[in-house]
Order: structure tokens, then C-alpha cells, then sequence
């Protein structure tokens, strides 16, 4: 079911989130988001998370796995997006040290 | 091996190098869905009897259609699955999102220059389509997971 961004309680959606996010462990220096669009127009979470270097070697895909679904397995069952509001949560993940060098402004 | 098992492969190596360029890390990204989405395609053409016509049947899925009935999978509110084993639904539920997700990635690392993607940004989707095998091979079997195959191919009534 198509759900337009303008029709979704976005204090709501803010206040169940953030709820989370203080659940997180350490390793997560700091999470941002935003409501958009995916690529069929459905409304969707991105969550950027910038994670402690500590936290994983990012060479070693099975770390980078277990860290990754770590953080995002309480978003799908603690906030349950999609039963709540029809927002699937995606999320893109760096290191410190990563954004660091980009020093990307969605992600500070 | 497996077309399928090839592309995840890929995948995993182009993003084992600390100074990987942008173009093979969204390379990677991009082959991480595609490995998913061509195992999928896979078990459900292995259902048709007739091998010389797996590939013309392999032909019809629809990305799009497999979004929309992943993302309905995902959502336990529209699909409880009263009644069934957990570990299977469990299973099941994770194989539907990590489609989802990767398809949006891939369409990211595709069309979206404006993005920069770092070795732990890229290697998320893999680890995520390395898992959702791992998964699926443990759930393939059952009818429910039997039944999100022919409801990746068939479009439903009106």
C-alpha cells in the first residue's frame, strides 16, 4: 500500500527512533536519518550509522555482518517500521575514521 | 559453482581492498543484489520440470514485483504466518528484507553518483547477501518459502 511521506507522523516516527537509538551499544558513535522515497516511490528510513573503528574489521566480511545486523535487527523488531508506519529502514554504515576523511554533512 | 554463487563471490572481492575505487565498490554493491536476486530467480526455475525452458522462465521476473512482494513478506502484519515454525518464518522474513535492502543499495550504487561509498558502507550488502543464502538454504524447503518463490513470478489478480 502506497503511503505518500506527507501523510506520515514524522514526530511520531522521530520519537520511536530515537527511543532506539539510546538502546544501542557503544560501538555506535552516532546514527542519522531521514524519511525519503526508494526507487518505486514507496516511503522508506535511511539510516546512516557511523561505528567506533573498534568495532569492526572491515575486512572480514562475517564481522562486518554480525555488527551490521547487531544494529539493524532492533530497528526491525523494536521499531517495527513497516507494521507501524509502512517504512522499510534501510541503512548505510562507516567508520569513524571513514567520515572522517568524507566529512559528509548527512552524516555529521 | 552457481551463477549465483559466482556473483557473491565477486562481490566479496571487489571490496577486499583498502583503496578499492568507487566504481568497484559500487560494482560490488550492485553484484551483491544481483547474486540475490539470481538465486532466487534460480530455486524457482529448479520447480520447472522442462530445464530447456528454465531460462526463458528465468527471463520474466520482475524487480519490481519482487520488491513488492518482499517488502509484504517482510511485514508481519500482512503476513503473520499463524502457526508456522518460527526459525522457518524467522528465516524467511530475513531473506524478504535483505532483498529489499539490497535492491535499494543497488539502485543507490547504480544511479546515484552523489553518493561515496566506503569498504564498510560496501561491504554491509554482501555480508547481508552472504547471510540471506546461508538462510535461505536453511528454509528452502518449506512450503512457505516454497510459496514467495511462485509469488516473486506471479503477478496476482486484480
Amino acid at each position: 500500500m502506497y503511503i505518500p511521506t506527507r501523510y506520515i507522523d514524522t514526530t511520531e516516527v522521530e520519537k520511536a527512533v530515537d527511543q532506539v537509538i539510546k538502546t544501542l551499544g557503544p560501538e555506535v558513535v552516532r546514527v542519522r536519518y531521514n524519511v525519503g522515497e526508494d526507487w518505486t516511490g514507496d516511503p522508506a528510513l535511511y539510516f546512516r550509522v557511523v561505528l567506533a573503528d573498534s568495532a569492526v574489521n572491515v575486512r572480514d566480511l562475517d564481522s562486518v555482518g554480525r555488527v551490521a545486523e547487531r544494529i539493524r535487527r532492533p530497528f526491525f523488531e523494536q521499531l517495527q517500521p513497516l507494521e507501524r508506519w509502512g517504512l522499510f529502514p534501510h541503512f548505510n554504515f562507516r567508520t569513524i575514521s571513514e567520515e572522517d576523511q568524507l566529512k559528509d554533512p548527512k552524516w555529521e | 559453482m552457481a551463477y549465483h554463487d559466482e556473483l557473491l563471490q565477486l562481490a566479496a572481492a571487489l571490496t577486499n581492498r583498502a583503496d578499492a575505487t568507487q566504481a568497484e565498490l559500487r560494482r560490488a554493491v550492485s553484484t551483491a543484489y544481483y547474486a540475490v536476486f539470481h538465486l532466487l530467480v534460480s530455486e524457482t526455475t529448479l520447480n520447472w520440470s522442462r530445464i530447456s525452458s528454465r531460462n526463458a522462465l528465468g527471463r520474466m521476473f520482475d524487480h519490481g514485483l519482487m520488491k513488492r512482494v518482499s517488502d509484504r513478506v517482510a511485514d508481519p502484519k500482512k503476513m503473520p504466518y499463524d502457526g508456522e515454525d518460527p526459525s522457518i518464518v524467522d528465516g524467511l522474513r530475513f531473506v524478504a528484507e535483505s532483498f529489499v535492502e539490497l535492491q535499494g543499495q543497488r539502485h543507490i550504487a547504480d544511479y546515484d553518483n552523489g553518493q561515496i561509498w566506503t569498504q564498510l558502507d560496501a561491504g554491509v550488502p554482501i555480508a547481508i547477501a552472504k547471510t540471506a543464502f546461508h538462510a535461505w538454504d536453511q528454509i528452502k524447503h518449506a512450503d512457505i518459502a516454497q510459496e514467495y518463490l511462485v509469488s516473486l513470478l506471479i503477478r496476482p489478480r486484480d
